[in-house]
């Protein structure tokens, strides 16, 4: 897969993903070598929060991604709280060489427990596998925590590009299913109902 | 004025005090007077801004009437309008006028050259939006009913040319024609003004937006040239995903202008962000921040039911088009429309953050197809959003330009000022979005309102020590800039350049300089120097704790400092009851390659500061954090060590209830739990720590615990009949104790300190707190605070024998020795309500000649109702009592300080202060107006405002000009302004050519050099257009004078200036307005001469 970008005035889904995690563990990284195909090794702090937008196709569906990348940073932890509102998916990112990074996953989990949709989809991503020398958490550690919270478990590279496709791919396949089975068991209602319903609430012009 | 009530006291004190001489003798009211000496802040809550790119001045509007203009260093000069009313609107017209309009619509006219009201106006109806043009003479006003007013600055009338409202015209035909919007009762909607802006290459043409419509109107043809309706088709998802079966019209918020004028922006209340073509009225694209295309009807969006979930945004309340320093490089900056609302219809909308869409080049309208434009808008080179605040919601926000004043005042910015609803202010550095806290690059009073001011004390440094301070960071500042090949760095110059201060030496120089010490909700202390006016460089030194705490991402608010001039050592308490103790000195770690840019932007280096200082051993209350520095510091206040809060085990943790750094290198931490800890900062180590309770609980049983609220160091006999002088530590506590302590030489166990501390004793000084303690020698009245001098005596058993006075909020109370039972003499004073400070003043009689040329002491007591009364010492009795020219805020007054030298320090409200004096003799040299700041430098002139391309001229479009313009609003009778000296300035603030005084530019430096057959009318590149229209010889226009001895020369001068306008302007416009261009140019001539005459 190219992370050439698709045109995006045809879709059938908008998809709102969220990365979550400390700083430095290389999210915003991540993005970019998702949406741009890019890596930039030198370190830039996120300042509040980055968005982007890549189009993919799962199971012959278009589906939009808007990815909004969250500063790690503590003194912004509660504006970036404020985003987790309508995440259907969301991606804890921790950094392989750095354990406290391991350790705050799970203070992370609560707090996406805390602000984020019942139904978002969780992911837990071990960023820099390419640092072997520097490793600090092995995969199976990764993989028991995941397995501790419920969640699935990658391990990936933004810099050699290992698995990174794979995480907004898998993620976005696990909230197409989970949609699709909503629908399944909502199918008494129509479609149209529920727009009348949304309409009621909003009140537009 | 003297109740007998007080004179029997006084009496009675006469009496006591008799054993002791008079050291205020010679004092009578006449030595008295309150001068103000600087004012600090700004009153009330600031809730408009105005900035001028050309003088560089910002203007800040509260919502008591009052305007405050800010310029280079202290530049600051505070305008009231006629009713203290909120002040909604500033605007800067033509280099010398300052307009602000008030909530009751009343627009009052400023002039920034005599720094006087001009004249006011009453705006027959509710203003809801100004907007005005660099280049113009007059703004418009946008009125609640639709009806677009003019008013002429230069002349001082409100012209009697109105727009109508365009939208009424246009509800009523969309209604007849169009069957789906049945819903619009044309008498019903909004027909208010929701945005003007005039077109950013012809002054001719403005985009005017209503709720319902957004119109591209032309002024000089009086009709509207293009209309701009959006219409979201069933289907669609809209902005909000709400509604989404059927027609959907949302209201407008407000029309932009892309800075080349080619498209135009509508932003609409659903959160729809739409592009157009300006010419055709074609529409490009329709977005919101984070979705495209929400205007094409999506057929998949039906089969999902997640899909259809409104999501509604948080409105958009300011949004700007902002550019580069090539305007082709734009980006929108938005206020709201970022954060899905939240399901509780209780919960407020806030607008905490600002939203950056960064486009990046703009694609040659020439060779660019509609297609590609909407690719262009919908796939922004990036999208960031800032974090602005957490606590308050935007009011709105202010790019401050640096290449031009045009493009709507967004050409180029380099800083963004961001109101807050609650009146603080932020300053972002864009396009980075890091905020400034650095108060040496932004106006001193603005450190009162950014970031919030959390403690203010103030002290008397020693003037070599503190001048040595100020020195050298100075110097460190030039050698910086030298090494830099005289490039600064962007912390080392002021944003704002504008203005000139006062170079009058205000006052006579003393040894002690007043340092005023501010502690902020960032984690920050500034040191001012109390009389700026009289410093040529910096007169702040900035100290950032977060970096001390190795807690630089999430700083603690400063709760408590102290500083010693002394000794030039500093300690700061903050909100989580940590302790650092600074001193000033080189940095170890200094690296000249590290600004502190880098740390701003690169969180890593703060990460390894972090890391390299994680505390070791984390039950130790001392934590040495001398590498807690950051390299781009190499001389300043380094940190030593961190004290943390004693707990015991879980409990709470602990605040800072008093805290002092003495000149003699002890310092006292005190804590809320009544716990008092003392630092020898020869040692770095506690020598001392003591629970005040264990000391007074059998005195006092309120049941609750007390605690330290105050601390003086001194020096003196312990006792009446003690036979050597000690060091003696007071401390006043919560319930009105005064314990004292002895600091003895000797060795404690587990300290490495040659002192240690003795109990002395602990009386009973008062019934409420005890605000300060205040030790005098008792032979000549001088003050006995602990200082090096006598410190390097007390080997040789100097002998000084002591009285003490306490201050609590409704007395005074005098003791002859710490070992007294009861207070010797009091002072109690019910007519003035609490006490909020009061402290000794050295001052020199000036009429009595019989006593020896020598100082005396005297007593100055701040209450609350803002009377500061001057009592006698030792007796207490009162010489005068004189009134303060403010009101006093008492929650924030007992931040006041009086100081030894006669200044005292007010904090009268959360963000106002000032520093007054208070003796005849001391005062301040001449009177507040004569020698004020400096606003307006005639210099700087306004440049050329940009405009189409010649070839366009060519093609038959003529530029519109301004007297085109006044034309049309004023006729050909046009009336005399009401300021001839202010209009003639107005007149000569614009520059001859292009380009003369901005650096940077208007135009764009696009190297486009194909840009291919077109037949579009707009045709050529960039690189081509934006030329000016000016085709006039460049005329001399510096240094323009008014004085009679000039008088010729700028007589010829501006009426060069006028002919070089009239001139461009004939060669310009059609051949009809000639005769009139003669007529005007006449008469304008006639008003010069009458104005230079004052006729």
């Amino acid at each position: 897969m190219s992370g050439a970008r698709t045109p995006s005035r045809s879709y059938d889904m908008i998809m709102k993903l969220l990365l979550v995690g400390d700083s430095g563990v290389g999210k915003s990284c991540l993005l970019l070598r998702f949406v741009e195909d890019k890596f930039n090794p030198s370190f830039i702090t996120t300042i509040g929060i980055d968005f982007k937008i890549r189009t993919i196709e799962v199971n012959g569906k278009r589906i939009k991604l808007q990815v909004w990348d969250t500063a790690g940073q503590e003194r912004f932890r509660t504006i970036t709280t404020a985003y987790y509102r309508g995440a259907m998916g969301i991606i804890l990112v921790y950094d392989v060489t750095d354990e406290r990074t391991f350790a705050n996953v799970r203070t992370w989990f609560s707090t996406v427990n805390q602000h984020a949709n019942d139904d978002a989809q969780l992911m837990l991503v071990g960023n820099k596998s390419d640092e072997t020398d520097n490793r600090a958490i092995t995969k199976q550690q990764g993989e028991s925590l995941a397995k501790e919270l419920n969640i699935p478990f990658i391990e990936a590279s933004a810099k050699t590009n290992e698995n990174v496709d794979e995480i907004f791919f898998q993620l976005a396949t696990l909230i197409q299913d989970k949609v699709s089975q909503d629908q399944l068991n909502n199918d008494g209602r129509g479609s149209l109902n529920v727009n009348k319903a949304a309409g009621a609430k909003a009140g537009c012009c | 004025m003297y109740k007998s009530k007080h004179k029997l006291k006084s009496i009675s004190n006469n009496i006591k005090s008799a054993t002791l001489s008079d050291f205020s003798s010679g004092l009578t009211p006449q030595d008295f007077q309150i001068s103000p000496v600087s004012h600090y802040g700004i009153s009330g809550t600031v809730i408009s801004m105005g900035f001028d790119p050309v003088q560089s001045l910002l203007a800040l509007g509260n919502n008591q009437g009052e305007v405050y203009v800010f310029g280079q260093k202290g530049v600051e000069i505070v305008f009231k309008t006629s009713r203290p009313e909120p002040v909604l609107y500033l605007k800067f017209i033509k280099n010398v006028f300052l307009v602000a309009v008030t909530a009751s619509s009343i627009l009052q006219v400023y002039s920034l050259e005599s720094k006087q009201s001009l004249t006011e106006c009453k705006v027959p109806g509710n203003v809801s939006i100004v907007e005005s043009d660099p280049s113009l003479d007059f703004i418009y006003l946008g009125l609640d009913t639709g009806v677009i007013m003019i008013y002429d600055v230069v002349k001082g009338y409100l012209t009697p040319h109105k727009i109508t409202n365009l939208q009424k015209t246009h509800v009523i035909r969309k209604s007849w024609n169009h069957s789906a919007t049945p819903h619009i009762d044309p008498t019903r909607i909004d027909n208010s003004i929701r945005s003007l802006q005039v077109h950013p290459r012809d002054i001719g043409v403005l985009l005017i937006a209503y709720s319902k419509t957004v119109v591209l109107y032309s002024v000089t043809e009086r009709k509207i040239k293009k209309e701009f309706d959006y219409e979201v088709p069933p289907g669609a998802p809209g902005g909000d995903l709400t509604n989404v079966e059927t027609s959907r019209q949302p209201d407008v918020v407000k029309a932009l202008f892309h800075p080349n004028g080619l498209n135009i922006l509508t932003c609409h209340e659903d959160g729809s962000l739409v592009f157009w073509d300006t010419n055709n009225g074609t529409l490009i694209q329709a977005r919101t921040l984070f979705d495209t295309d929400v205007d094409k009807p999506q057929s998949g969006l039906f089969n999902n039911v997640k899909m259809v979930q409104p999501m509604r945004y948080n409105k958009i309340t300011q949004i700007e088009w902002v550019c580069e320093a090539n305007p082709e490089n734009t980006s929108l900056l938005i206020a709201g429309g970022d954060s899905i609302k939240s399901n509780n219809p209780n919960e407020r909308e806030t607008n905490l953050n600002l939203t950056r869409i960064d486009f990046g080049t703009t694609p040659k309208y020439s060779i660019t197809s509609y297609e590609k434009m909407s690719e262009f808008y919908s796939n922004p080179k990036n999208l960031k959003i800032f974090p602005i605040s957490q606590k308050s919601s935007i009011r709105s926000f202010l790019p401050l330009p640096a290449s031009s004043p045009f493009f709507a005042g967004n050409h180029n910015p380099n800083v963004i000022f961001v109101l807050l609803e609650n009146g603080i202010m932020e300053v972002l550095r864009y396009p980075y979005g890091n905020s400034i806290h650095s108060s040496s690059i932004l106006p001193p009073s603005l450190s009162w309102v950014h970031p919030e001011l959390t403690c203010l004390s103030a002290i008397i440094a020693p003037r070599t020590q503190w001048m040595g301070i100020l020195q050298t960071l100075e110097s460190e500042r030039k050698k910086k800039i030298a090494r830099q090949n005289g490039a600064s760095d962007f912390y080392d110059e002021t944003i704002l350049t504008g203005g000139a201060a006062s170079t009058v030496k205000q006052r006579v120089f003393t040894e002690g300089r007043s340092v005023i010490i501010s502690g902020h909700s960032d984690g920050t202390v500034k040191l001012w120097d109390g009389s700026r006016s009289e410093l040529d460089e910096i007169s702040v030194i900035e100290i950032d704790t977060s970096f001390g705490l190795g807690q630089a991402s999430n700083p603690s608010p400063v709760n408590k400092v102290s500083f010693s001039g002394h000794t030039t050592d500093l300690i700061i308490s903050n909100d989580d009851g940590d302790t650092i103790l600074y001193k000033f000195g080189n940095n170890r770690l200094y690296d000249p390659n590290i600004t502190r840019n880098d740390y701003d932007l690169d969180s890593s280096l703060t990460m390894k500061l972090k890391k390299k200082n994680a505390p070791s051993n984390s039950h130790s209350l001392i934590v040495n954090v001398e590498n807690n520095i950051p390299a781009y510091i190499h001389k300043g206040f380094l940190p030593i060590i961190m004290i943390r809060a004693p707990r015991n085990g879980d409990g709470p943790k602990l605040t800072v209830t008093a805290l002092k750094n003495s000149n003699i290198e002890f310092a006292a931490i005190a804590y809320n739990d009544g716990q008092i800890m003392v630092v020898d900062r020869r040692v770095s180590d506690i020598i001392f720590m003591e629970n005040i309770n264990k000391i007074s609980s059998k005195r006092k049983s309120t049941g609750s615990l007390s605690y330290v609220t105050s601390i003086e160091f001194g020096i003196m006999k312990g006792s009446e009949d003690a036979k050597y002088s000690s060091i003696l530590m007071f401390l006043g506590t919560s319930v009105g104790n005064l314990i004292t302590f002895q600091i003895v030489p000797g060795s404690s166990p587990n300290s490495r300190s040659r002192f240690q501390i003795k109990f002395l004793s602990c009386v009973d000084a008062d019934n409420s707190k005890i605000r300060n303690i205040i030790p005098i020698n008792a032979d000549n009245g001088a003050s006995a605070v602990a200082k090096t001098q006598e410190f390097a005596q007390l080997g040789s058993g100097v002998l000084i024998k002591g009285l003490i006075l306490t201050v609590s909020s409704f007395g005074i109370r005098l003791f002859k020795s710490p070992t007294h039972k009861s207070a010797n003499v009091n002072f109690q004073n019910s007519n003035s309500g609490e006490i909020v400070t009061a402290d000794i003043c050295r001052v020199r009689p000036v009429n009595d000649m019989s006593i020896s040329s020598g100082e005396v002491t005297v007593m100055s007591v701040l209450f609350e109702n803002g009377q500061v009364k001057f009592l006698s010492i030792p007796s207490l009795n009162e010489i005068t009592t004189l009134a303060l020219n403010c009101r006093l805020n008492r929650a924030f007054a007992t931040q006041s300080t009086v100081l030894l030298n006669g200044d005292i320090l007010i904090r009268n409200d959360k963000t106002e202060g000032s520093l007054v004096h208070i003796t005849r003799s001391g005062s301040v040299r001449g009177g507040a107006e004569a020698d004020s700041d400096l606003l307006f430098n005639f210099e700087l002139k306004i440049p050329q405002r940009p405009t189409f391309n010649s070839l366009q001229w060519a093609r038959g479009s003529k530029v519109t000009t301004l007297d085109d313009l006044l034309m049309v609003f004023e006729g050909e009778r046009r009336p005399r302004t009401k300021y001839p000296k202010e209009a003639g300035l107005a007149e000569n603030s614009m520059a001859n050519s292009a380009l003369q005084t901005m650096i940077g530019g208007v135009n764009g430096s696009s190297n486009d050099s194909n840009p291919g057959p077109s037949s579009d009318p707009y045709g050529g590149g960039p690189s081509r257009s934006y030329t000016s229209s000016s085709n006039s010889s460049a005329g001399n226009n510096k240094g323009w004078g008014f004085d009679m001895s000039n008088l010729q020369r700028s007589l010829n001068n501006t009426y060069k200036g006028i002919e070089d306008r009239f001139n461009e302007a004939g060669n310009n416009i059609a051949e009809q307005y000639n005769e009139t261009v003669e007529d005007t140019k006449n008469n304008m001539m006639k008003s010069m001469i009458k104005s230079k005459f004052s006729f």
